[in-house]
């Protein structure tokens, strides 16, 4: 269970992007996606380089599939 | 920056934003759609990001699927369960998600695509709005749908902290009414045993 320092800080963001225009929280919430998907396809790209890496990305895809929600 | 990485942005759109605008264009030509839950609170600035998109459609006739399935793969997309579009309706049929990539390796981001299920789907489908919020012209569910479901049904911390942060986002304007309604219909037709 995170502790409720961090669910004030959910809360203390979201007044934030309330009380301002959209591009001043757009940016930070861009820079932050960008930066998660550029980290992990660099990772995935780094991994298509190997014939191990390559079968660990099967296998995570597999796993991905896994959790597809049913119904 | 690698340049495959660079060239899945669009404009000053984000990654996750730039995926789903492009395959909402595509969706939009075939049939009525709703984005709903991480990314309705994702574009509404909480500070997160998610490998899936979750999306909800109208049913349609296997011939209806075949030209939307093949709209999606000639813009680019990639469907991860199957290469076979019969194998993908069937699934749809059968209650599953498919998900679409927009890269051949798979990697996220996700669309994963559901037919509609029960009224409570149909009730969402029907009270759909496009969010000026967010800046995206996107169908998304309504915002007291996805709390609702995030507070009855989902509930993880995650899910938790998305509702309170579309709760604040909207809190002059959020029809509580409507909330515990949604609610009420999530424990008769999600929630029964």
């Amino acid at each position: 269970m995170r502790d409720k320092l961090h669910m004030e800080s959910v809360e203390k963001w979201a007044e934030f992007v309330r009380a301002h225009p959209r591009e001043e929280w757009k940016r930070v919430v861009d820079v932050f996606v960008n930066a998660v998907y550029e980290k992990s396809q660099a990772f995935y790209a780094r991994l298509e380089k190997t014939e191990e890496g390559r079968e660990i990305l099967a296998r995570l895809k597999v796993e991905r599939l896994k959790s597809v929600k049913r119904g | 920056m690698n340049s495959h990485i660079a060239d899945r942005r669009v404009g000053d759109r984000n990654i996750l934003d730039a995926f789903a605008l492009k395959f909402c264009a595509v969706v939009e030509r075939h049939v009525k759609y709703i984005v709903v839950s991480g990314f309705v609170a994702i574009s509404h600035g909480r500070r997160r990001t998610t490998e899936d998109i979750d999306m909800i459609i109208e049913r349609m006739s296997k011939p209806e699927f075949i030209s939307f399935h093949e709209d999606l793969i000639n813009s680019g997309f990639h469907c991860m369960q199957s290469s076979k579009v019969g194998d993908v309706y069937d699934y749809l049929e059968e209650g599953d998600g498919v998900r679409y990539t927009n890269n051949e390796n798979f990697f996220p981001p996700e669309m994963e695509v559901k037919f509609v299920k029960d009224e409570l789907d149909e009730l969402q489908m029907r009270t759909r709005k496009k969010l000026d919020f967010t800046g995206l012209d996107i169908w998304f569910s309504s915002i007291e749908f996805n709390i609702a479901f995030k507070e009855e049904l989902l509930k993880s911390e995650k899910d938790m902290e998305d509702a309170k942060h579309l709760r604040i986002i909207y809190k002059d304007e959020l029809d509580n009414n409507f909330i515990e309604e949604i609610k009420s219909k999530i424990r008769k037709l999600r929630l029964k045993q």
